[in-house]
Protein backbone atom coordinates (compact mmCIF):
# COMPACT_ATOMS: atom_id res chain seq x y z
CA UNK A 1 0.00 0.00 0.00
CA UNK A 2 2.92 2.49 0.66
CA UNK A 3 4.11 2.28 -2.32
CA UNK A 4 0.64 2.66 -4.05
CA UNK A 5 0.06 5.49 -1.40
CA UNK A 6 3.90 7.03 -2.40
CA UNK A 7 2.63 6.81 -6.39
CA UNK A 8 -0.51 9.00 -6.56
CA UNK A 9 0.96 11.46 -4.04
CA UNK A 10 3.86 11.94 -6.67
CA UNK A 11 0.98 12.62 -9.13
CA UNK A 12 -0.60 15.11 -7.48
CA UNK A 13 2.57 16.66 -5.90
CA UNK A 14 3.59 16.51 -9.67
CA UNK A 15 7.40 15.23 -8.79
CA UNK A 16 9.53 11.65 -8.72
CA UNK A 17 8.20 8.62 -6.33
CA UNK A 18 12.01 9.33 -4.81
CA UNK A 19 11.06 12.67 -3.26
CA UNK A 20 8.34 11.16 -1.47
CA UNK A 21 10.22 10.11 1.94
CA UNK A 22 7.71 7.78 4.06
CA UNK A 23 7.93 10.55 6.58
CA UNK A 24 6.09 13.35 4.75
CA UNK A 25 3.74 15.50 5.63
CA UNK A 26 1.72 18.57 4.77
CA UNK A 27 4.18 20.82 6.82
CA UNK A 28 7.44 19.39 5.18
CA UNK A 29 6.57 18.48 1.87
CA UNK A 30 6.57 21.56 -0.96
CA UNK A 31 3.49 22.51 -2.78
CA UNK A 32 1.29 20.59 -0.19
CA UNK A 33 -1.45 23.43 0.12
CA UNK A 34 -5.02 23.47 0.86
CA UNK A 35 -6.08 23.11 -2.72
CA UNK A 36 -3.73 20.46 -3.38
CA UNK A 37 -4.56 18.68 -0.44
CA UNK A 38 -8.38 18.53 -1.79
CA UNK A 39 -6.86 16.88 -5.07
CA UNK A 40 -5.05 14.11 -3.01
CA UNK A 41 -8.28 12.96 -0.97
CA UNK A 42 -9.99 12.87 -4.91
CA UNK A 43 -6.97 10.83 -5.88
CA UNK A 44 -6.91 9.04 -2.69
CA UNK A 45 -10.59 7.97 -3.46
CA UNK A 46 -10.45 6.78 -6.79
CA UNK A 47 -7.61 5.11 -6.55
CA UNK A 48 -8.11 2.79 -3.47
CA UNK A 49 -11.78 2.77 -3.85
CA UNK A 50 -12.90 4.37 -0.44
CA UNK A 51 -15.12 7.18 0.59
CA UNK A 52 -13.18 9.86 3.24
CA UNK A 53 -15.72 11.05 5.83
CA UNK A 54 -15.54 15.33 5.86
CA UNK A 55 -14.45 15.20 9.23
CA UNK A 56 -11.44 12.85 8.46
CA UNK A 57 -10.33 15.31 5.66
CA UNK A 58 -8.29 17.84 7.68
CA UNK A 59 -6.69 15.31 9.36
CA UNK A 60 -4.78 13.12 6.53
CA UNK A 61 -1.80 15.43 6.49
CA UNK A 62 0.85 12.68 6.73
CA UNK A 63 1.48 9.75 4.84
CA UNK A 64 1.56 7.57 8.58
CA UNK A 65 -1.63 9.44 8.95
CA UNK A 66 -3.32 8.29 5.19
CA UNK A 67 -2.03 4.83 5.40
CA UNK A 68 -3.56 4.31 8.75
CA UNK A 69 -7.02 5.59 7.72
CA UNK A 70 -6.64 3.79 4.20
CA UNK A 71 -6.44 0.59 6.17
CA UNK A 72 -9.29 1.92 8.09
CA UNK A 73 -11.64 2.11 5.11
CA UNK A 74 -10.55 -1.37 3.90
CA UNK A 75 -8.25 -0.39 0.65
CA UNK A 76 -6.34 -2.81 -0.38
CA UNK B 1 -33.62 26.53 -9.70
CA UNK B 2 -32.41 25.11 -13.13
CA UNK B 3 -29.50 22.09 -12.94
CA UNK B 4 -29.06 19.51 -9.98
CA UNK B 5 -27.94 19.47 -5.94
CA UNK B 6 -25.15 17.69 -5.18
CA UNK B 7 -27.01 15.63 -2.79
CA UNK B 8 -29.40 14.55 -5.78
CA UNK B 9 -26.43 13.50 -7.69
CA UNK B 10 -24.88 10.16 -8.03
CA UNK B 11 -22.56 7.73 -9.54
CA UNK B 12 -23.87 6.88 -13.18
CA UNK B 13 -26.22 9.75 -13.83
CA UNK B 14 -26.32 11.53 -16.45
CA UNK B 15 -26.81 15.04 -18.48
CA UNK B 16 -27.27 15.73 -22.23
CA UNK B 17 -27.46 18.62 -24.52
CA UNK B 18 -28.08 18.21 -28.11
CA UNK B 19 -27.26 21.28 -30.69
CA UNK B 20 -27.02 21.61 -34.63
CA UNK B 21 -23.82 23.82 -35.31
CA UNK B 22 -24.54 26.99 -37.23
CA UNK B 23 -22.37 29.13 -39.23
CA UNK B 24 -22.11 31.93 -37.90
CA UNK B 25 -21.24 30.53 -34.74
CA UNK B 26 -18.11 29.19 -35.45
CA UNK B 27 -17.80 33.20 -37.15
CA UNK B 28 -18.54 34.51 -33.53
CA UNK B 29 -16.22 32.30 -31.62
CA UNK B 30 -13.76 32.81 -34.70
CA UNK B 31 -14.11 36.81 -33.36
CA UNK B 32 -14.32 35.92 -29.43
CA UNK B 33 -11.57 33.91 -29.68
CA UNK B 34 -9.05 35.49 -31.93
CA UNK B 35 -8.69 31.66 -33.90
CA UNK B 36 -9.22 33.34 -37.29
CA UNK B 37 -7.43 30.25 -38.66
CA UNK B 38 -8.94 29.43 -42.43
CA UNK B 39 -9.35 26.02 -41.73
CA UNK B 40 -12.47 27.17 -39.23
CA UNK B 41 -13.79 29.95 -41.82
CA UNK B 42 -12.47 28.70 -45.31
CA UNK B 43 -14.03 26.09 -46.72
CA UNK B 44 -12.15 25.90 -49.70
CA UNK B 45 -9.13 25.91 -47.98
CA UNK B 46 -10.52 23.72 -45.52
CA UNK B 47 -11.34 21.60 -49.06
CA UNK B 48 -8.15 21.58 -50.21
CA UNK B 49 -6.54 19.78 -46.64
CA UNK B 50 -8.71 17.15 -47.38
CA UNK B 51 -11.56 18.10 -44.83
CA UNK B 52 -15.55 17.89 -45.64
CA UNK B 53 -15.74 21.74 -45.37
CA UNK B 54 -14.37 24.11 -42.71
CA UNK B 55 -13.92 22.56 -39.32
CA UNK B 56 -15.67 23.86 -35.75
CA UNK B 57 -13.13 24.93 -33.70
CA UNK B 58 -12.58 22.02 -30.94
CA UNK B 59 -12.68 24.74 -27.94
CA UNK B 60 -16.26 25.44 -29.35
CA UNK B 61 -17.40 22.38 -28.34
CA UNK B 62 -15.59 22.73 -25.13
CA UNK B 63 -17.47 26.17 -24.88
CA UNK B 64 -20.95 24.08 -25.30
CA UNK B 65 -19.73 21.46 -22.75
CA UNK B 66 -19.05 24.93 -20.09
CA UNK B 67 -22.65 25.44 -20.84
CA UNK B 68 -24.02 22.08 -20.07
CA UNK B 69 -21.75 22.14 -17.19
CA UNK B 70 -22.73 25.42 -15.79
CA UNK B 71 -26.08 25.79 -16.76
CA UNK B 72 -27.88 21.79 -17.04
CA UNK B 73 -25.75 19.28 -15.69
CA UNK B 74 -24.86 19.30 -13.16
CA UNK B 75 -26.03 23.48 -13.40
CA UNK B 76 -25.15 27.06 -11.30
CA UNK B 77 -22.64 26.79 -8.59
CA UNK B 78 -20.26 24.66 -9.92
CA UNK B 79 -16.81 25.36 -10.22
CA UNK B 80 -15.38 23.77 -13.04
CA UNK B 81 -11.53 22.61 -11.29
CA UNK B 82 -10.07 20.99 -14.75
CA UNK B 83 -10.51 19.19 -17.82
CA UNK B 84 -8.79 16.71 -20.19
CA UNK B 85 -10.04 16.90 -24.07
CA UNK B 86 -9.33 14.52 -26.23
CA UNK B 87 -10.69 15.70 -30.05
CA UNK B 88 -11.24 12.25 -32.15
CA UNK B 89 -12.89 13.33 -35.04
CA UNK B 90 -13.47 16.60 -37.13
CA UNK B 91 -16.84 18.61 -36.99
CA UNK B 92 -18.71 20.10 -39.32
CA UNK B 93 -20.80 23.25 -40.00
CA UNK B 94 -24.40 21.75 -39.73
CA UNK B 95 -23.62 18.81 -37.84
CA UNK B 96 -25.63 17.43 -35.16
CA UNK B 97 -23.73 16.64 -31.74
CA UNK B 98 -24.82 16.34 -28.33
CA UNK B 99 -22.79 16.93 -25.28
CA UNK B 100 -22.96 14.20 -22.49
CA UNK B 101 -21.58 14.31 -19.00
CA UNK B 102 -22.12 11.39 -16.98
CA UNK B 103 -20.56 11.19 -12.74
CA UNK B 104 -18.19 8.67 -12.75
CA UNK B 105 -17.06 9.58 -9.02
CA UNK B 106 -18.81 11.79 -6.56
CA UNK B 107 -16.51 12.38 -3.18
CA UNK B 108 -19.24 13.38 -0.45
CA UNK B 109 -16.75 14.98 1.43
CA UNK B 110 -15.26 16.74 -0.60
CA UNK B 111 -18.24 18.33 -2.60
CA UNK B 112 -16.64 17.39 -5.85
CA UNK B 113 -17.52 15.82 -8.94
CA UNK B 114 -15.25 13.50 -11.31
CA UNK B 115 -17.31 13.62 -14.53
CA UNK B 116 -17.16 12.10 -18.06
CA UNK B 117 -17.47 14.41 -20.35
CA UNK B 118 -18.02 13.57 -24.34
CA UNK B 119 -19.90 14.85 -27.38
CA UNK B 120 -21.20 12.91 -29.72
CA UNK B 121 -21.25 13.40 -33.79
CA UNK B 122 -24.04 12.76 -35.93
CA UNK B 123 -23.36 9.01 -36.17
CA UNK B 124 -23.44 9.35 -32.11
CA UNK B 125 -19.86 8.06 -32.07
CA UNK B 126 -17.71 10.85 -29.68
CA UNK B 127 -16.21 13.72 -31.56
CA UNK B 128 -14.88 14.78 -28.15
CA UNK B 129 -14.23 12.73 -24.64
CA UNK B 130 -12.30 14.15 -21.59
CA UNK B 131 -12.78 14.24 -18.20
CA UNK B 132 -13.40 16.83 -15.95
CA UNK B 133 -13.74 17.92 -12.19
CA UNK B 134 -15.95 20.05 -10.89
CA UNK B 135 -16.74 21.44 -7.34
CA UNK B 136 -19.94 21.96 -6.04
CA UNK B 137 -20.52 25.32 -4.58
CA UNK B 138 -23.23 25.74 -1.82
CA UNK B 139 -26.16 28.03 -3.45
CA UNK B 140 -28.99 29.70 -1.66
CA UNK B 141 -31.85 27.98 -3.02
CA UNK B 142 -34.42 29.97 -1.13
CA UNK B 143 -37.74 30.02 -3.59
CA UNK B 144 -39.56 32.94 -4.08
CA UNK B 145 -42.71 33.75 -1.31
CA UNK B 146 -45.34 33.01 -4.40
CA UNK B 147 -43.38 29.83 -5.14
CA UNK B 148 -42.90 28.86 -1.46
CA UNK B 149 -44.49 25.59 0.79
CA UNK B 150 -44.86 25.30 4.56
CA UNK B 151 -46.44 23.31 6.98
CA UNK B 152 -47.18 25.08 10.13
CA UNK B 153 -48.35 22.61 12.72
CA UNK B 154 -50.92 23.72 15.24
CA UNK B 155 -51.87 26.97 12.89
CA UNK B 156 -55.32 26.97 13.93
CA UNK B 157 -54.97 29.78 17.08
CA UNK B 158 -52.27 32.06 18.63
CA UNK B 159 -48.81 31.66 17.24
CA UNK B 160 -49.86 29.34 14.40
CA UNK B 161 -52.46 31.16 12.76
CA UNK B 162 -50.32 34.45 12.87
CA UNK B 163 -47.30 32.49 11.28
CA UNK B 164 -49.75 30.65 8.72
CA UNK B 165 -51.53 34.17 7.83
CA UNK B 166 -48.64 36.23 7.44
CA UNK B 167 -47.09 33.99 5.05
CA UNK B 168 -50.24 33.96 3.24
CA UNK B 169 -49.37 38.04 2.93
CA UNK B 170 -46.15 37.06 1.25
CA UNK B 171 -48.05 34.86 -1.17
CA UNK B 172 -46.93 31.55 0.12
CA UNK B 173 -48.83 28.18 0.42
CA UNK B 174 -49.52 27.11 3.23
CA UNK B 175 -50.74 23.88 5.37
CA UNK B 176 -52.27 24.82 8.01
CA UNK B 177 -52.39 21.90 10.74
CA UNK B 178 -55.12 21.74 13.74
CA UNK B 179 -55.69 18.93 16.02
CA UNK B 180 -59.24 19.85 17.03
CA UNK B 181 -61.24 23.43 16.13
CA UNK B 182 -61.77 22.80 12.59
CA UNK B 183 -63.89 26.14 11.83
CA UNK B 184 -60.75 28.31 13.27
CA UNK B 185 -58.48 26.49 11.01
CA UNK B 186 -60.54 26.83 8.02
CA UNK B 187 -60.87 30.33 8.37
CA UNK B 188 -56.86 30.83 8.87
CA UNK B 189 -56.40 28.82 5.40
CA UNK B 190 -59.19 31.40 3.42
CA UNK B 191 -57.23 34.21 5.62
CA UNK B 192 -54.47 33.22 3.72
CA UNK B 193 -55.97 33.06 0.65
CA UNK B 194 -57.56 36.24 0.72
CA UNK B 195 -54.17 37.21 1.86
CA UNK B 196 -52.70 36.40 -1.50
CA UNK B 197 -51.61 33.00 -0.57
CA UNK B 198 -53.07 29.39 -1.11
CA UNK B 199 -53.78 27.15 1.75
CA UNK B 200 -55.20 23.86 2.88
CA UNK B 201 -56.34 22.91 6.63
CA UNK B 202 -55.50 19.46 7.78
CA UNK B 203 -56.81 17.68 10.78
CA UNK B 204 -53.70 15.71 11.98
CA UNK B 205 -52.70 15.26 16.07
CA UNK B 206 -49.35 15.90 15.80
CA UNK B 207 -48.61 13.16 18.33
CA UNK B 208 -49.68 10.02 16.61
CA UNK B 209 -47.71 7.77 14.59
CA UNK B 210 -47.96 8.67 10.71
CA UNK B 211 -48.93 12.39 11.49
CA UNK B 212 -45.84 13.60 10.22
CA UNK B 213 -46.15 11.76 6.40
CA UNK B 214 -49.85 13.01 6.12
CA UNK B 215 -49.16 16.32 6.40
CA UNK B 216 -45.96 16.19 3.87
CA UNK B 217 -48.00 14.08 1.73
CA UNK B 218 -50.88 16.64 1.78
CA UNK B 219 -48.34 19.09 0.68
CA UNK B 220 -46.59 17.32 -1.77
CA UNK B 221 -50.67 16.60 -3.12
CA UNK B 222 -51.34 20.18 -3.52
CA UNK B 223 -48.24 21.52 -4.18
CA UNK B 224 -45.50 19.27 -5.01
CA UNK B 225 -43.37 19.49 -2.50
CA UNK B 226 -42.32 20.78 0.85
CA UNK B 227 -39.86 23.35 1.65
CA UNK B 228 -40.37 24.38 5.19
CA UNK B 229 -41.74 22.94 8.35
CA UNK B 230 -42.87 25.43 11.35
CA UNK B 231 -42.71 22.89 14.59
CA UNK B 232 -45.26 25.04 16.71
CA UNK B 233 -48.19 22.74 18.13
CA UNK B 234 -48.49 22.93 21.84
CA UNK B 235 -50.55 21.08 24.49
CA UNK B 236 -52.40 23.21 26.67
CA UNK B 237 -49.83 24.29 29.03
CA UNK B 238 -50.05 23.44 32.82
CA UNK B 239 -48.20 24.36 35.54
CA UNK B 240 -47.36 21.76 38.09
CA UNK B 241 -45.15 21.11 41.02
CA UNK B 242 -42.47 18.36 40.27
CA UNK B 243 -43.39 16.46 42.73
CA UNK B 244 -47.22 16.50 41.33
CA UNK B 245 -46.37 15.71 37.89
CA UNK B 246 -47.17 12.22 36.46
CA UNK B 247 -44.64 11.11 33.75
CA UNK B 248 -48.07 11.06 31.36
CA UNK B 249 -48.20 14.68 31.60
CA UNK B 250 -44.25 14.90 30.61
CA UNK B 251 -44.24 12.60 27.75
CA UNK B 252 -47.41 14.81 26.36
CA UNK B 253 -44.98 17.77 25.81
CA UNK B 254 -42.04 15.48 24.61
CA UNK B 255 -44.77 13.71 22.34
CA UNK B 256 -45.71 17.00 20.85
CA UNK B 257 -42.56 19.12 20.59
CA UNK B 258 -39.76 16.52 20.19
CA UNK B 259 -41.08 13.47 18.43
CA UNK B 260 -43.67 15.42 16.11
CA UNK B 261 -40.63 17.63 15.08
CA UNK B 262 -38.52 14.71 14.89
CA UNK B 263 -41.11 12.62 12.49
CA UNK B 264 -42.59 15.69 10.29
CA UNK B 265 -38.75 16.88 9.57
CA UNK B 266 -38.09 13.21 8.46
CA UNK B 267 -41.03 12.96 6.03
CA UNK B 268 -40.04 15.80 4.31
CA UNK B 269 -36.23 15.52 3.85
CA UNK B 270 -35.77 13.52 1.29
CA UNK B 271 -37.69 16.02 -1.00
CA UNK B 272 -35.28 18.94 0.74
CA UNK B 273 -32.48 16.88 0.20
CA UNK B 274 -33.39 16.58 -2.87
CA UNK B 275 -34.62 20.48 -4.02
CA UNK B 276 -31.35 21.58 -1.45
CA UNK B 277 -33.64 23.32 0.60
CA UNK B 278 -35.25 23.07 3.52
CA UNK B 279 -36.43 25.31 6.34
CA UNK B 280 -37.33 23.94 9.45
CA UNK B 281 -37.92 26.87 12.54
CA UNK B 282 -39.15 25.35 15.95
CA UNK B 283 -41.15 27.48 18.52
CA UNK B 284 -39.45 27.47 21.71
CA UNK B 285 -39.53 29.68 24.71
CA UNK B 286 -38.07 32.07 26.57
CA UNK B 287 -38.59 30.01 29.74
CA UNK B 288 -35.22 27.77 28.82
CA UNK B 289 -33.42 30.48 28.80
CA UNK B 290 -31.06 31.68 32.21
CA UNK B 291 -33.58 30.47 35.60
CA UNK B 292 -36.82 28.54 34.30
CA UNK B 293 -40.37 29.04 35.84
CA UNK B 294 -41.47 27.12 38.99
CA UNK B 295 -43.20 24.50 38.41
CA UNK B 296 -43.05 23.82 35.23
CA UNK B 297 -40.51 20.80 34.86
CA UNK B 298 -42.15 18.84 32.02
CA UNK B 299 -42.94 22.15 29.35
CA UNK B 300 -39.17 23.06 30.01
CA UNK B 301 -37.66 19.98 29.98
CA UNK B 302 -39.35 19.01 26.62
CA UNK B 303 -38.52 22.64 25.12
CA UNK B 304 -35.02 22.25 26.30
CA UNK B 305 -35.13 19.15 24.24
CA UNK B 306 -36.44 20.66 21.20
CA UNK B 307 -33.50 23.19 21.68
CA UNK B 308 -30.73 20.05 21.80
CA UNK B 309 -32.72 18.57 18.80
CA UNK B 310 -32.58 21.86 16.90
CA UNK B 311 -29.14 22.05 17.26
CA UNK B 312 -28.32 18.30 16.45
CA UNK B 313 -30.38 18.65 13.33
CA UNK B 314 -28.86 22.21 12.23
CA UNK B 315 -25.17 20.01 12.30
CA UNK B 316 -26.30 17.31 10.19
CA UNK B 317 -28.45 19.33 7.59
CA UNK B 318 -27.15 22.29 6.64
CA UNK B 319 -24.91 20.63 3.80
CA UNK B 320 -27.83 19.58 2.38
CA UNK B 321 -28.78 23.39 2.36
CA UNK B 322 -31.75 22.53 5.21
CA UNK B 323 -31.51 25.71 7.80
CA UNK B 324 -32.82 24.48 11.63
CA UNK B 325 -33.53 27.22 13.66
CA UNK B 326 -35.70 28.36 16.50
CA UNK B 327 -37.18 31.07 18.20
CA UNK B 328 -37.99 31.79 22.07
CA UNK B 329 -41.08 33.96 22.69
CA UNK B 330 -41.92 35.29 26.09
CA UNK B 331 -45.36 36.03 27.29
CA UNK B 332 -47.77 36.23 23.48
CA UNK B 333 -50.84 38.25 23.83
CA UNK B 334 -53.14 34.37 22.37
CA UNK B 335 -55.97 33.37 23.74
CA UNK B 336 -53.94 31.21 26.24
CA UNK B 337 -54.56 34.65 28.23
CA UNK B 338 -58.18 34.59 28.10
CA UNK B 339 -59.39 34.34 31.65
CA UNK B 340 -56.75 35.68 33.36
CA UNK B 341 -57.44 39.89 34.54
CA UNK B 342 -55.72 42.74 32.67
CA UNK B 343 -54.27 43.62 36.17
CA UNK B 344 -52.48 39.96 35.66
CA UNK B 345 -51.35 40.81 32.17
CA UNK B 346 -50.11 44.31 32.62
CA UNK B 347 -47.60 42.70 35.48
CA UNK B 348 -46.53 40.49 33.11
CA UNK B 349 -45.89 42.85 30.52
CA UNK B 350 -44.50 45.56 33.55
CA UNK B 351 -41.65 42.85 34.34
CA UNK B 352 -40.51 42.89 30.73
CA UNK B 353 -37.75 45.45 29.62
CA UNK B 354 -40.10 45.84 26.79
CA UNK B 355 -42.89 47.01 29.12
CA UNK B 356 -45.34 45.16 26.80
CA UNK B 357 -46.13 41.83 25.47
CA UNK B 358 -45.44 40.67 22.28
CA UNK B 359 -48.08 39.75 19.33
CA UNK B 360 -48.43 36.87 17.80
CA UNK B 361 -47.54 38.74 14.17
CA UNK B 362 -44.56 39.88 16.13
CA UNK B 363 -43.63 36.55 16.41
CA UNK B 364 -44.21 35.37 12.96
CA UNK B 365 -42.42 38.61 11.15
CA UNK B 366 -39.15 36.62 12.67
CA UNK B 367 -40.28 33.19 11.71
CA UNK B 368 -40.83 34.69 8.41
CA UNK B 369 -37.64 35.60 8.96
CA UNK B 370 -36.33 32.80 9.22
CA UNK B 371 -37.72 31.17 6.61
CA UNK B 372 -37.22 33.95 3.84
CA UNK B 373 -33.74 34.33 2.03
CA UNK B 374 -32.58 36.43 5.44
CA UNK B 375 -32.48 33.25 6.92
CA UNK B 376 -30.44 31.42 5.12
CA UNK B 377 -27.13 31.55 6.73
CA UNK B 378 -28.74 31.00 10.52
CA UNK B 379 -28.42 27.62 11.40
CA UNK B 380 -29.03 26.50 14.72
CA UNK B 381 -29.76 29.48 16.14
CA UNK B 382 -32.29 30.53 18.81
CA UNK B 383 -33.93 34.08 18.53
CA UNK B 384 -34.99 35.51 21.99
CA UNK B 385 -38.29 37.50 20.64
CA UNK B 386 -38.63 37.86 24.01
CA UNK B 387 -39.16 41.83 24.90
CA UNK B 388 -35.53 41.93 26.19
CA UNK B 389 -36.72 38.87 28.95
CA UNK B 390 -34.53 36.80 28.23
CA UNK B 391 -30.42 38.20 26.07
Amino acid sequence: MRERLRDVMATVFEVPVSDIPDDADSVTMPGWDSLRHLELMLELEMSFGVRIPADQVPELTSVGAIEDALRDHGAG
Amino acid sequence: MRGRTFASLHEGDEGRWAHTIAGPEVDAFATLSGDDNPLHLDDGFARTQGFRGRVVHGMLLGAWLSRVLGTHFPGPGVLWLSQSIRFTRAVYVGDAVEVVVRVKHKAEALRTLVLDTSVLGPDGTPVLTGEARTMMLPTDRTPAWNDYVAIVTGAGRGIGAAVARGLGERGARVVVNYRTGADAAVAVAEAVQAAGGDAIAVQADITEAGAGAALVAAAQERWGRVDAIVNNATPAIERKPFEELEWEEVDRYWQTYVRSAFTLTQAALPGMKERGFGRIVHVLTSAIWGKPPVNSAGYVAAKSGLWGLTKAMAVELAPHGITVSALSPSAVMTDQWEGSSDRQRRALALALPAQRLATPEEVARTVAFLLGPEGAYLHGANVPVAGGEVM
